[in-house]
């Protein structure tokens, strides 16, 4: 190599260029191909990865995959157990195990529509929330009250009308409902739980005690269409009240109380199997006016209801020691009553024991009559005219002997004036009233009413009804038939009031030269009265 | 001899002495013996009806039994003649008398206690209404009599209105407190000067208020015992040393409670005439009504159906 000449190099090879032209080129074709070379290794590594992530047969290890087979063969027999343990039959366990488990596996192996299996399974279990919440709940070590169970149906009906609106609330609605009347309706097919569930397991029990609970709900809405409840009662009464027909009145002081009274009354057994008699038995008690020597003449029955209200044809049982008593004062007899339960079917139902007995009620008010001009005379002085004289407000109320009618009477503001030579004419309010929460009237026999010496009756409700009258040591008695008073008492489940009018003959006659007449209106009513006392059972079907 | 003559006549003597002085003694001691009860004038009450502890209050049905009534004047006038009614529930109760009357003394020096009676009822309880074992009623006795009040008030009487001469007493109201001895009471007397012609006539503004437990009526239908009335209650009577005042009004109606009357004088006092006082007399007339009440209890025993 002669001196004098330049040479250059570039990279590692250590080859050499005349120019430094040549060297920049050679350098750039050599950076050129480097960044060519990462290009393709980082291309290469991508496609690699993406292939990774493919699930294809030929792309899942295998070893996953039986993993997760295996966890679903868990999960099915884990659902099997805890299904058939809480009482479902075994076709229905591993039906419905079977069934999701298949579901499941149908996601791993098929994956295209695996989303379509998931909505499948979403919309299942949101229409048949209330269903599905119920087993859950069931499957508690706890039983839960069917009062909550309820609640919890309604409430997933509910958010489904909230979130979803009208449309998903309506079918989700539909379709629960259809989903409990086939469970729980009164057609015992495949699909009912007394053919479904394992007796006495605790989806039975919880699918028992959920029917009753329904048909509780059921039968309170014709109980209230009845009209025979305490608060259809107590409304009329606020309505006497109100517009100031309502006739007061205490009940007479007894020793014992007055009727007929089913104590004790229970069933042998509350479950019993198709076939087996079911026992009703009770104590029987009759307590009359102990100062006479009346009697209490009581017919009873018993027989099977269902929880909608309907007496059950043909369920009527037998009574021993017998169906008909003569009791009287403080009498007390243990009464039994055999149903047969093959007529009560399977399923819940009421054994009912009814007694029917004719009673007497009897009421009276005092009436204080006072010479009008005596009465502005204590006014003046600012004087309560009957307090001067002694006379309590207790005086004045109306009482009415103990028993299953209450009766209130009234005359309005005491002391009743009177106006010499002029004719007066007190009206004599009356309310009659269910005095007992547990029975009912059947008929009403006889009224009577008597009015006091010097003072005569003339019609009812402004109606000249009382034909029946006739006069016994100057006292005035009017008496009403059962024809009579059908028309009087239509609702026998009542709060009523009626007005006596009244004509007064002679106010000489009526205060004999006193200042002050006191004298009773009196009252008495004749009527058939039933009492009843019912106890849950439920029949079984033969294992 | 002659000594046991002196000795016998020296014994009697003395025996004599003994016995006079022991009747002195006695008559002394009835003239300063045990005090009777002393007379009261005031008080506001006049027939007062007791409850005999020996009545009765319950009783079985069908039976009869002792009602006994103890009356007392205890004011001051006397009573002729009282009525009475009994109120019962006639178709519980029937009794042999419902009406009666009676005369009381009233209370006076000799007689400090007034005149005292007791009646007697016997009543008799008839079937109760059925179904009931025990029953309460009433028994009340209404009484009705005439009455007086007689007051008699000092009032000091000034014809003096320019204070020339010294006054022997000062013309202040005067109060009736404790009443006369009777239920309807003079409460407050209010002498008042009035001048006419340069005469003094004196006035007296007279308080009445009825003060016993009862009520008042008219005198002229104590026949029907008090059956009420629009009339006057009260006639009064007011004299001023020998003269009847005018009162104003005439129509006494205690029924609104405390009623003032206004009595004037015929007489006139020349304001050069002493101040005086001399008694106010105020006599009322009217009838008065007492009623008591006594709760009665019918038990019905058992078995018993009717009488």
């Amino acid at each position: 190599m002669g001196a004098g000449a330049v040479k250059y190099s570039v990279g590692l090879d250590g080859k050499l260029f005349d120019t430094s032209e040549e060297a920049e080129e050679a350098l750039k074709k050599q950076q050129a191909e480097e960044l060519a070379r990462e290009g393709a290794a980082i291309a290469a590594s991508a496609e690699a990865a993406a292939s990774a992530a493919k699930p294809t047969a030929t792309n899942t290890p295998f070893k996953n995959r039986r993993a997760l087979l295996l966890l679903i063969m868990l999960a099915l027999l884990a659902g099997y157990y805890l299904l058939n343990k809480a009482g479902l039959k075994n076709i229905w366990s591993v039906g419905i195990a079977g069934g999701i488990a298949v579901l499941l596996v149908l996601i791993i192996l098929a994956p295209s529509p695996a989303k379509f299996v998931w909505r499948l399974l979403g919309i299942i279990a949101i229409t048949a929330g209330g269903l599905l919440g119920f087993f859950a709940l069931a499957l508690l070590p706890f039983q839960v009250p069917a009062f909550f169970t309820t609640i919890f149906i309604l409430g997933t009906i509910a958010i489904a009308f909230a979130e979803w609106g009208k449309g998903a609330g309506i079918t989700l609605l539909l379709v629960n409902a259809l989903l409990f009347f086939i469970l729980l309706g009164p057609w015992h097919s495949k699909l009912h739980y007394t053919e479904a569930f394992r007796i006495d397991s605790p989806l039975y029990l919880a699918a028992e005690k959920q029917q009753a609970e329904f048909a509780k709900i059921w039968e309170s809405r014709v109980k209230v269409k009845q009209g025979a409840t305490g608060v259809q009662q107590d409304i009329k009464r606020r309505i006497l009240v109100a517009t100031g027909e309502y006739e007061d009145g205490v009940e007479a002081a007894t020793s014992e109380p007055l009727g007929v009274f089913l104590e004790k009354t229970a069933v042998t057994r509350e479950r019993v199997t198709i076939g087996t008699p079911i026992d009703l038995f009770t104590e029987l008690t009759a307590q009359t006016f102990g100062f006479s020597d009346e009697t209490l003449k009581i017919k009873l029955q018993c027989y099977g209801k269902t929880f909608s209200g309907n007496k059950i044809e043909g369920s009527n049982g037998d009574i021993t020691p017998q169906a008909e008593f003569e009791l009287a004062d403080l009498e007390s007899y243990p009464v039994d009553c055999v149903l047969n339960s093959e007529k009560f079917g399977v399923g819940p139902a009421k054994a009912v024991i009814e007694a029917e007995f004719d009673f007497t009620t009897s009421s009276f008010i005092k009436g204080h009559f006072m010479p009008q001009e005596i009465i502005r005379d204590y006014a003046r002085q600012k004087k309560q005219p009957l307090t001067e004289l002694g006379i309590s407000g207790r005086d004045l109320e109306a009482v009415y002997t103990a028993g299953p009618l209450r009766i209130g009477m009234g005359l309005g503001r005491q002391p009743i004036p009177i106006l010499p030579n002029t004719p007066f004419a007190p009206t004599l309010g009356i309310t009659f009233e269910n005095n007992w929460v547990q029975g009912k009237f059947v008929e009403f026999k006889k009224l009577t009413i008597t009015a006091p010496p010097g003072i005569e009756m003339i019609g009812i409700d402004g109606q000249k009804i009382l034909k029946n009258c006739k006069t016994i040591q100057k006292e005035q008695t009017c008496t009403m038939e059962e024809k009579d008073l059908e028309e009087m008492f239509k609702d026998k489940i009542f709060t009523r009031t009626i007005r006596v009018q009244t004509q007064g003959r002679s106010a000489e006659e009526l205060l004999q030269g006193a200042p002050l007449a006191i004298r009773s209106f009196k009252l008495s009513v004749d009527y058939v009265y039933q009492i009843s006392k019912e106890i849950d059972v439920t029949v079984l079907p033969i294992q | 001899m002659l000594q046991c003559f002196q000795f016998n006549n020296k014994h009697r003597s003395a025996q004599m002495r003994k016995i006079i002085f022991a009747i002195l003694g006695i008559l002394l001691a009835c003239q300063q013996g045990i005090q009777g009860p002393q007379f009261d004038s005031t008080g506001t009450e006049g027939v007062v009806v007791r409850i005999n502890p020996a009545s009765t209050q319950d009783f079985l049905m069908c039976q009869e039994s002792n009602m006994l009534l103890d009356l007392n004047n205890i004011g001051l006038a006397d009573v002729p003649q009282g009525i009475f009614t009994v109120i019962t529930e006639d178709q519980i109760i029937s009794t042999t008398k419902k009406q009666g009357s009676f005369a009381l003394d009233g209370r006076s020096p000799v007689n400090p206690e007034g005149g005292a009676t007791q009646l007697s009822f016997r009543l008799k309880s008839k079937t109760l209404p059925p179904q009931l074992e025990t029953y309460q009623t009433p028994f009340i006795f209404h009484a009705c009599y005439p009455y007086n009040t007689y007051a008699s008030i000092p009032v000091c009487i000034d014809p003096d209105v320019n204070n020339r001469q010294d006054k022997s007493c000062i013309s202040t109201p005067v109060s009736g407190k404790g009443g006369q001895g009777a239920p309807v009471a003079v409460t407050l007397v209010e002498p008042k000067i009035t001048i006419e012609d340069n005469t003094v006539i004196p006035t007296f503004i007279i308080s009445i208020a009825n003060v016993g437990r009862g009520r008042v009526v008219a005198p002229e239908l104590l026949g029907g015992c008090g059956a009420g009335t629009e009339k006057s209650t009260i006639r009064a009577f007011v004299q001023l040393q020998d003269e009847t005042l005018k009162c104003a009004p005439e129509a006494i109606d205690l029924r609104a409670g405390e009623t003032k009357i206004t009595c004037r004088s015929n007489k006139n006092f020349g304001t050069n005439q002493g101040t005086f006082t001399t008694p106010l007399s105020i006599h009322l007339e009217y009838g008065y009504t007492t009623t008591s009440f006594l709760p009665l209890t019918i038990t019905r025993l058992p078995q018993q159906k009717q009488c």
